[in-house]
């Protein structure tokens, strides 16, 4: 009961989360609307749960989110689970507490693998004709704008969630679950 | 031996593949119609409260820019052009070309893309390269993306936009206009010797496959002309604004 209780809300979260992301990215002016909802998510996720299970919510929401993308299938998928898997292993192996600036970090490096990886599939589509190529300065703009704001927003929103309980959580030993 | 690690890569690896084989091959049809249902109710009613008009004055001033734009276009076409352009100007009530009209119901989420998303699919007729209007003939994109319940328009200031176009002047000069990635919208190609000046509207040419003649694109806000390059550019001010599109219509039957 209790695991059918937990994949219900963690389902609910995936369906949220994504409404959440394309909303912001349709309501909120320029720069604002470059937050990326779900890595904020994601993040938070992997701080308090501590679990590989966030590959697989990453898979989810990424899959709902290219529904609404106009680039070939498969690219914000396999760039987006990959670079949560990426960021699971650097909070198991890297970082060593639990801070509002580790929070930020861990989102910052989300978002460059996640870029990155973006980027690097974009090339290869654009080196077989599927896409013209958008100039580089257009394109480090936006991402920085993400990268800059996304990190913020999380950075921010842990401290704000944390503070009010004026107590530090416990770092637990992260076990390899995905 | 492969660590836990690389197994781990390896296995997520698989199963992306395995959904993305999945999803060309359309076996995943049902659950992303499914999902896109489901979604596209709460999206395109967030998109509609937060993209429409402030007030309707501020809804009127805009209607009534793109209609002056509209106008001017269809003054200086009938003044100039056959009774057969005239039929073809007038084409929301006169022509035998049919439209369809859709409500968006999001945007995309690309980082530099400016597209959008309609609740009309192949189910109702629309095709890969269709125009698409606003108001009574306002060129906003064409349909990039079909599926059967959605369609996906790429924006006229869409840096991959490109549509063949003409210049009301004396000249009647043509040109390619091409979206600037969300900053300008500019007008290439356009013959050195040819006179263009701010204010003059552009049309589409109908030279495109698919795309009619007299679809108001917007007007020329400044020309750039260097005496040593073969063409002359024009940036343009749209006549639609992307901001505040709410329902469009897909022009078909072309």
């Amino acid at each position: 009961m209790t695991w059918l209780k937990r994949t219900a809300i963690v389902g609910l979260s995936v369906v949220g989360v994504v409404f959440v992301h394309l909303a912001t990215n349709a309501v909120l002016p320029a720069p604002w609307n470059q937050v990326n909802m779900v890595f904020v998510f994601l993040i938070f996720f992997l701080l308090f749960e501590e679990s590989g299970t966030v590959v697989w919510i990453a898979f989810s929401v990424h899959f709902f989110i290219e529904l609404y993308a106009v680039s070939p299938f498969g690219i914000l998928l396999f760039s987006g689970t990959i670079s949560t898997l990426l960021s699971f292993w650097l909070y198991q192996y890297f970082f060593t507490n639990q801070s509002w600036y580790t929070a930020a970090a861990l989102s910052l490096l989300a978002i460059v693998i996640y870029r990155s990886i973006y980027t690097a599939l974009f090339l290869f589509f654009h080196v077989f004709g599927y896409f013209a190529l958008p100039p580089w300065s257009a394109l480090l703009l936006v991402y920085g704008w993400e990268m800059l704001l996304t990190s913020g927003v999380t950075g921010l929103a842990y401290l704000l969630t944390t503070r009010p309980f004026h107590k530090k959580r416990k770092l637990l030993p992260v076990e390899w679950r995905v | 031996m492969l660590t836990s690690r690389v197994k781990a890569f390896i296995g997520v690896s698989i199963v992306i593949s395995i959904i993305i084989a999945l999803h060309y091959l359309g076996v995943l049809n049902g659950v992303e119609q499914s999902v896109r249902a489901v979604m596209s109710v709460p999206s395109g009613f967030v998109y509609k409260k937060t993209h429409q008009f402030a007030s309707e004055g501020e809804q009127q001033h805009a209607q009534d820019t793109a209609r002056a734009a509209f106008d001017s276009a269809k003054f200086i076409l009938l003044s100039e052009e056959n009774e057969s352009l005239r039929r073809q100007l007038n084409f929301i009530s006169k022509t035998p070309y049919s439209s369809i009209g859709g409500d968006i119901i999001g945007q995309d989420v690309e980082p530099v893309g400016n597209t959008i998303i309609i609740n009309r699919g192949t189910h109702d007729g629309i095709e890969n390269g269709q125009p698409v209007i606003a108001y009574d003939g306002i060129f906003v994109g064409k349909i990039v993306r079909t599926e059967e319940s959605t369609a996906v328009i790429r924006l006229l200031h869409d840096g991959q936009s490109k549509v063949a176009a003409t210049i009301l002047n004396n000249d009647h000069s043509i040109g390619i206009v091409e979206g600037g990635y969300g900053i300008s919208v500019r007008m290439n190609f356009i013959p050195q010797n040819e006179h263009v000046s701010p204010g003059d509207v552009i049309i589409t040419s109908g030279l495109e496959k698919g795309i009619p003649r007299g679809l108001v694109i917007g007007r020329v806000e400044a020309v750039e002309k260097e005496a040593y390059q073969p063409f002359q550019k024009a940036i343009l001010s749209t006549a639609a604004d992307f901001e505040h599109l709410v329902t469009v219509s897909v022009i078909t039957g072309i």
